[in-house]
């Protein structure tokens, strides 16, 4: 039995604890954004220490990469126009403010005076335009954005202009996303589609990069002619003070190593552990444990290019076999880190839409089976490429397979290691079935599966143009509208079943002080107490 | 001595050739995808293919192994794909935690192993030689993960006498260094002392019973003499053969303990290596151990015929 364990049967007093941490984990950990570390007195200074899964990519170029650690760590250090409030909504960063035009064909940047760089240079709009360039040619967000613009050009010092083909309403919600970030012009063009050097990170956020030792941390200091917006912080926009003297981000790919420091205190704050693990970390009063709302949902996407699954009844046909709430279960274990909905988007978001979603979590075996008599399966095997090395996703394979197999369906796993999978599934002739993750807190315009060369390969006319609408729209409620659309349209097409949202667990000491619940982390306004 | 020295190194060259190509061959076969890795999960597959024509991924596999092979005899083992840096100063970095952690463990290994062994063959067939021989195998099944996990959760997490896991660089001081290094080395070190304490009992029973240790008892010399002069002496060479084997194996094999521990040394950059499918870092990683077990092998040999002349001439 472990040590935990054992403590948390011995006393009265602990059973009640873990009760209570139980009962009160889903609530009391999902304090909004705003309120969870307001009323902390936050003292200057400090070390912080924390645990990653492991070596970022890219080390912290969030525009080369689109990993998450990488654009995580990015936030800390670079800034861009805009920023995403508690809601998700873009408010403004570098900008002052900006005009658009009401067919959102032109868009004026004013940026903030007195701005500098970690290297003392002032930001001028020679630099955003140079960072958005640089961008627009590798980032696939950025190449949406570029595709459709004809100009962007620095009418002064201070003044971005763009100007669009095509409608562009979700201009300024891109911009706020971390790897739209501003360097410094010589340092953007200088890496064009290279990884920008260490030597070279430099940005106008509240901390700078200092040192980088590969595989034992990545060293941050407070940027202290920091130059910070005055409005209340709300979610990553807002006022941003850098309390802490250091930040260290310490590669610890093992989790239990990652919760061990935790409690004996090596560690400050430590990001994704296992939903197991929360028990532990509440039975200790020296941690706080963080249930992070919204954060990733899932979903078996099909191979559309190729194979069973170009037809849409035999997609139809499994989704109707199986518990959509049960395959979460069985990925994610337990019940207050996952969430049963069929919205693309978290319900903490402005694109929160369940419409045409009556058939999630609603399965009918007789209709399945006839959906597969009419999609003409005929006992073909259906490869569903899985890998261990994300325990959910074989669990939530293996369960759909036994579903899928009780009326009838032929599959096998094939389970390999994650870059495997990874090769196989940009291969049509691979593969029918693999399973993903994608942001809940994301515009649905710029989740990867719009792309139709991304795997699982959703070509669709209907999902082009909404996807266009939704990139041109300027007003929220037509925009809410075309979202409904386009979700009633996943539901039909069944591109890939949404499954269910799962919620990460991270771990932080109790001594820091003013850390605010966000999807993406962020350190600032935040200090070491005691 | 000098022209053993001299064939054995130019036997290497062949070796070291065979292992390059069988790792190149190996990993090119084995499916995975570097770019994915690297470029993160929502990287468009036109920005993937771009990159894997910057690496030179796409280029035909006789194309890509003769330049690396060409970079490898020059000295220059090509740069990590993930890590964006010469592979030989991601080994270089990654030297001194393996070579601390390898000469801890083999000490603990030697400590704890070879009084054992001796003790147990002293008194073959009682209940020490029975309890001890009992506790090695225990110590030889006990898995490397399990030993390390329970270790920490005794010592780092309820004691906290020691740290988690980590490392301190020797340059933050020897006690600092030590500290991180204790529990790690323990536990790589107790299953080779298992296996170090069967060989030497097993060693020291066939050197017992040759006929000069039977002169020595009829001389009437005093039991710890004949054992610890005569015996063990000649019961060592074997054993410093095994201990070098010991101490090569530690050096490229401590991937779990370096794991467990997050120990920032060769094995755990190797296995991430995997993981990540950086081809170049796998390469170099590999050729780099096979070339100190080879060399750490022939530094064995070099002993033990310094030790027993017969060696040298075969």
């Amino acid at each position: 039995m472990s040590y935990y364990l054992e403590r948390a049967l011995s006393s009265k007093a602990d059973r009640r604890q873990f009760a209570l941490g139980a009962a009160g984990a889903a609530g009391a950990l999902t304090l909004g954004a705003s309120n969870a570390g307001a009323q902390d007195e936050i003292s200057e200074g400090g070390e912080l220490q924390i645990a990653i899964i492991g070596e970022p990519p890219a080390v912290a170029d969030a525009v080369f990469t689109t990993a998450t650690i990488t654009n995580n760590i990015a936030q800390q250090m670079f800034e861009g126009l805009f920023a995403y409030d508690e809601s998700f909504n873009p408010q403004p960063m570098l900008i002052e403010d900006y005009d658009s035009s009401d067919d959102g064909l032109e868009f004026s940047f004013r940026l903030r005076s007195g701005v500098t760089f970690h290297n003392g240079d002032p930001m001028t709009s020679a630099d955003v335009v140079a960072s958005l360039n640089r961008w627009g040619e590798i980032n696939g967000r950025g190449r949406l954005i570029y595709d459709r613009m004809n100009s962007i050009e620095a009418t002064d010092e201070t003044t971005v202009r763009m100007v669009f083909d095509q409608p562009s309403g979700v201009l300024p919600s891109f911009l706020a996303r971390s790897e739209a970030m501003i360097t410094p012009a010589s340092v953007a063009e200088a890496a064009g589609a290279e990884q920008i050097p260490t030597d070279q990170l430099i940005g106008t956020g509240p901390f700078r990069f200092e040192e980088h030792a590969i595989d034992q941390y990545l060293r941050l200091v407070r940027f202290d002619d920091y130059v910070s917006r005055d409005e209340e912080p709300n979610g990553l926009a807002g006022r941003r003070t850098p309390y802490l003297d250091s930040i260290d981000f310490v590669p610890v790919p093992d989790e239990s190593v990652r919760a061990n420091g935790l409690i004996t205190g090596e560690y400050h704050f430590a990001d994704v552990l296992s939903a197991d693990l929360a028990e532990m970390l509440e039975l200790d009063p020296g941690v706080e444990s963080i249930n992070v709302q919204p954060y990733y949902w899932y979903s078996p996407h099909f191979n559309k290019a190729a194979g069973l699954f170009t037809n849409q009844a035999l997609r139809h046909a499994v989704q109707l076999c199986f518990s959509q709430s049960e395959s979460m279960l069985a990925g994610f274990g337990r019940e207050e880190f996952v969430r049963f909905d069929a919205s693309i988007c978290g319900e903490e978001t402005a694109w929160y839409s369940t419409a045409g979603s009556d058939a999630y979590d609603n399965p009918d075996l007789d209709q399945a089976r006839a959906l597969l008599e009419e999609g003409g399966y005929d006992g073909e095997t259906v490869r569903w490429i899985a890998t261990r090395e994300y325990p959910y996703n074989f669990l939530m394979a293996d369960y759909t397979r036994q579903q899928m197999e009780a009326i009838g369906m032929n599959v096998e796993l094939v389970v390999s290691d994650w870059a495997t999978l990874v090769q196989n599934r940009a291969d049509p002739d691979a593969y029918e079935i693999f399973l993903t993750g994608h942001s809940q807190y994301s515009h649905p315009a710029t989740q990867p599966f719009n792309d139709p060369t991304w795997p699982g390969f959703w070509e669709s006319e209907a999902k082009t143009d909404l996807v266009n609408a939704m990139i041109a729209e300027t007003d929220p409620d037509a925009l809410t509208t075309i979202i409904d659309d386009y979700t009633t349209l996943v539901w039909e097409e069944m591109p890939f079943v949404k499954c269910g949202d799962n919620f990460v667990l991270r771990g932080r000491r109790t001594e820091v002080a003013g850390y605010v619940n966000v999807p993406d982390f962020f350190f600032w306004n935040v200090g070491l107490n005691g | 001595m000098v022209s053993f020295i001299i064939r054995r190194l130019v036997s290497m060259i062949p070796v070291m050739l065979m292992v390059a190509t069988g790792v190149f061959l190996l990993l090119k076969l084995t499916p995975g995808d570097p770019v994915g890795v690297i470029l993160g999960p929502d990287a468009t597959e036109e920005r993937r293919q771009a990159l894997r024509d910057d690496l030179g991924l796409n280029d035909p596999l006789i194309v890509q192994y003769v330049r690396w092979l060409g970079d490898a005899v020059r000295g220059d083992l090509g740069d990590s794909l993930f890590l964006n840096q010469p592979v030989l100063i991601s080994l270089w970095e990654r030297a001194e935690p393996t070579l601390v952690l390898t000469m801890l463990a083999t000490l603990v290994a030697l400590s704890i192993g070879l009084p054992t062994g001796i003790l147990a063959a002293q008194n073959r067939g009682k209940w020490l030689d029975m309890g001890s021989m009992g506790v090695a195998i225990l110590g030889i099944s006990m898995p490397t993960f399990w030993l390390g996990l329970n270790l920490i959760l005794v010592f780092a997490v309820t004691l906290r006498w020691l740290p988690v896991a980590g490392y301190a660089p020797l340059s933050e001081g020897l006690w600092e260094s030590l500290r991180y290094m204790i529990l790690p080395a323990i536990t790589l070190g107790v299953a080779q002392a298992a296996l170090l304490a069967r060989m030497t009992r097993s060693m020291m029973l066939d050197v017992l019973s040759a006929e000069y240790v039977r002169v020595a008892r009829a001389k009437g010399l005093r039991e710890r003499r004949v054992v610890y002069f005569h015996a063990l002496r000649n019961a060592l060479i074997p054993l410093i053969n095994v201990a070098g084997l010991i101490f090569a194996a530690l050096l490229g094999g401590a991937v779990v303990t370096e794991q467990i521990f997050n120990i920032p040394g060769i094995g755990r950059l190797l296995i991430q290596a995997v993981g990540r499918r950086d081809v170049p870092l796998v390469q170099g990683t590999v050729l780099v151990i096979a070339a100190i077990y080879v060399l750490v092998n022939l530094m064995v040999d070099i002993f033990s015929a310094v030790l027993d002349p017969r060696l040298r001439e075969t």
